[in-house]
């Protein structure tokens, strides 16, 4: 482990991985309450760590697309709580004045395929765009072992591979796709192995050890940035809930989550950071509090906005044709 | 005063209101199979692979998925971006990114922003190239939310209104009639012209019958008008020019003053466009339909997958004799 990692980066990974960690919980509190307008809620808890260390190596301006259910963790990339979770449940933030969360250039953000992974070629899109344009902005891709196999990623992969986009690809492996293990669609030890069949390079890390993703996410976007070319990134990690709130789980073997519940990300950085003198118990504390209520008071705005009128929907862009 | 200073045929229209844009403006980019290597797959305007080849127009390999899907997020990076995906067939390919993503995607997710993006391909038949190369799919991105669609029929209305597409600020699909594309070359001006999106176009103007068609069926038209002329029938071709936006103001007007509408395409008729229209006309202008002195009727293909031989095509797909004798049915 290098820690040549600036405290003031260690420390912001540890309130921006609390931050997801307790934005998850909020969304999961207020579906649990009924009535919020949330058709239906894919938890994210145990996978925070990916894309905060991700964001935690990007611009502004770079784009990223998360793993479909840890979008909520974009806020490390600078899009407002409140914006999120008002999203999540569904409420008109664009007449709020906030901006799309789903879609918004302006950070890098594209769009989410609902068919997950037929998104893929947006945001290599968006590198060719920008190698066009002359910019230094670089994409970072992500989906899980499931949307991973679908042919519009592979696609993506070969556009970027054959023009040398500035594009990290990177496999989230939370073990499962919906229902199915992830084992049961690749018969290597490896994930990352696919990235020789591009020709490109690829290598696994630790999905729940948040500086080891930082590492080697941040080495690869420095070799993307740099004209090196696309490569892949598998991070292995694990679903703690089902693959939506109220999957009866059938699919799971007894004490697989209790299992995986000791690698949990979050506990894991905070003894590190507290061995490594960083943090104190007032300081956990400290965080903790300042953290819950920036996010209830997010979450009091947010369902203070009205739900989307039909008015609205139609005016957005070219309505009906 | 118009300069006409050049004869093109309608693939160097294309090509050459590509390069036009492509100078006028710098986002404007494209990419497809074998723009640069084959040269010409884009149209042929002289100068334009030299002049951008490789830069701005590049080669990507066999992946209409992709070429589809980095049109939709460099639109939205800040290019204007022209995807060549070869043929209307292979749009299949790309389905969800056209159906699901490119028009209807910024209304999801409540986007008002721009998403400036030309999908073009060619459709038509002729060839006898079988069901991949020339099936005719316009009516399932009619279907499609938020879709402009693009259909011209000469040299003069692909080059203005290929322009139209790159400047618009919405996803265009411009499915070009391959058949046309070496076909008659026509004096087109060389100065700077947009034929907006959504403007019909009287091809032949007519007093007993009005046959509206867009594309590949519109030579069919005029010639069977031109038979059906020394028969004293004289039918009058409105060219639709853009399926979505439709221009059903002209097709009312037309209808009104002919008393007899007939719709006509090159796609199979279960489903097709001449449906659409005939409802459409129905809902605008009932008292029209109502006036009309025989019922509207359509001419389209068979409900049948496309033949890879080019005279049982023929059979399957509306031919000049067939567009003359459902007129003198009606007439």
């Amino acid at each position: 482990m290098n820690m040549d990692i600036p405290k003031e980066t260690l420390l912001m990974l540890y309130r921006n991985l609390l931050t997801a960690r307790r934005i998850d919980e909020k969304h999961y509190e207020i579906y649990s309450a009924g009535g919020s307008g949330m058709p239906w809620l894919h938890r994210g808890i145990g996978q925070e760590a990916v894309s905060i260390a991700i964001c935690a190596n990007l611009k502004k301006d770079d784009y990223f697309k998360p793993c479909f259910r840890m979008r909520f963790c974009l806020f490390a990339k600078g899009l407002s709580i409140k914006d999120i979770i008002a999203s999540e449940i569904v409420r008109d933030i664009i007449k709020d004045g906030g901006n799309s969360f789903y879609l918004n250039p302006e950070y890098g953000i594209l769009g989410f395929s609902g068919s997950g992974g037929e998104d893929a070629g947006f945001y290599v899109g968006a590198a060719l765009s920008a190698k066009m344009r002359k910019t230094d902005q670089i994409t970072v891709y992500v989906n899980g072992d499931g949307f991973s196999n679908r042919g519009s990623v592979h696609e993506a992969i070969v556009a970027a591979v054959a023009l040398n986009l500035p594009v990290v690809f990177m496999i989230e492996n939370n073990q499962y796709a919906m229902g199915t293990r992830s084992q049961n669609s690749y018969k290597m030890d490896d994930l990352s192995d696919r990235a020789k069949g591009y020709g490109m390079p690829g290598e696994s890390v630790d999905g729940n050890d948040i500086l080891a993703i930082y590492e080697v996410v941040k080495k690869h976007v420095k070799r993307a940035r740099s004209g090196g070319g696309p490569s892949l990134i598998v991070a292995e990690t694990y679903r703690l809930r089902g693959h939506f709130e109220g999957d009866p789980q059938i699919y799971r073997p007894k004490g697989e989550v209790e299992e995986w519940w000791k690698k949990d990300p979050l506990p894991r950085y905070q003894k590190k950071l507290m061995d490594m003198g960083l943090l104190t118990d007032a300081d956990i504390n400290r965080i903790e509090a300042e953290v819950k209520n920036e996010i209830n008071e997010a979450a009091e705005a947010a369902l203070a906005i009205p739900r989307p009128s039909y008015e609205d929907h139609v005016k957005t862009v070219i309505g009906d044709l | 005063m118009v300069e006409y200073a050049q004869t093109l045929n309608y693939v160097s229209a294309i090509g050459t209101a590509i390069m036009e844009e492509m100078r006028r403006d710098e986002r404007v980019v494209a990419w497809g199979q074998d723009l640069v290597s084959m040269r010409g797959t884009f149209g042929d305007a002289p100068g334009m692979i030299d002049e951008f080849g490789g830069d701005r127009i590049i080669d990507t390999p066999i992946i209409e998925q992709a070429i589809a899907q980095m049109a939709v997020g460099a639109a939205l990076a800040g290019s204007r971006p022209i995807a060549y995906i070869a043929t209307a067939g292979f749009l299949s390919v790309c389905f969800d990114t056209l159906f699901m993503k490119m028009g209807a995607m910024r209304q999801e997710f409540s986007y008002k922003g721009p998403m400036p993006l030309v999908i073009f391909c060619r459709a038509g038949v002729g060839g006898g190239f079988g069901a991949d190369h020339c099936t005719s799919t316009e009516a399932l991105f009619m279907h499609t939310p938020g879709l402009k669609i693009v259909m011209p029929s000469t040299p003069y209305d692909a080059k203005g209104l290929m322009k139209a597409a790159i400047r618009d600020d919405d996803p265009v699909l411009f499915i070009a009639s391959g058949p046309l594309y070496f076909g008659t070359k026509q004096f087109v001006p060389v100065e700077d012209y947009i034929i907006p999106l959504g403007q019909a176009d009287i091809k032949r103007e007519g007093t007993d019958i009005t046959i509206v068609a867009w594309s590949g069926m519109i030579p069919k038209a005029l010639n069977a008008a031109e038979i059906l002329s020394k028969d004293n029938i004289n039918a009058e071709v409105v060219d639709l020019r853009t399926i979505v936006p439709m221009d059903i103001e002209a097709v009312v007007k037309s209808a009104k003053k002919t008393g007899r509408l007939l719709i006509a395409h090159d796609a199979m008729k279960r489903g097709g466009a001449a449906a659409e229209i005939a409802m459409k006309i129905n809902e605008v202008a009932p008292d029209v339909v109502a006036n009309l002195k025989t019922p509207i009727r359509r001419l389209a293909a068979k409900n049948l997958g496309l033949p890879r031989n080019r005279e049982l095509e023929a059979e399957l797909v509306p031919q000049i004799p067939d567009v003359i004798q459902i007129v003198k049915e009606m007439v």
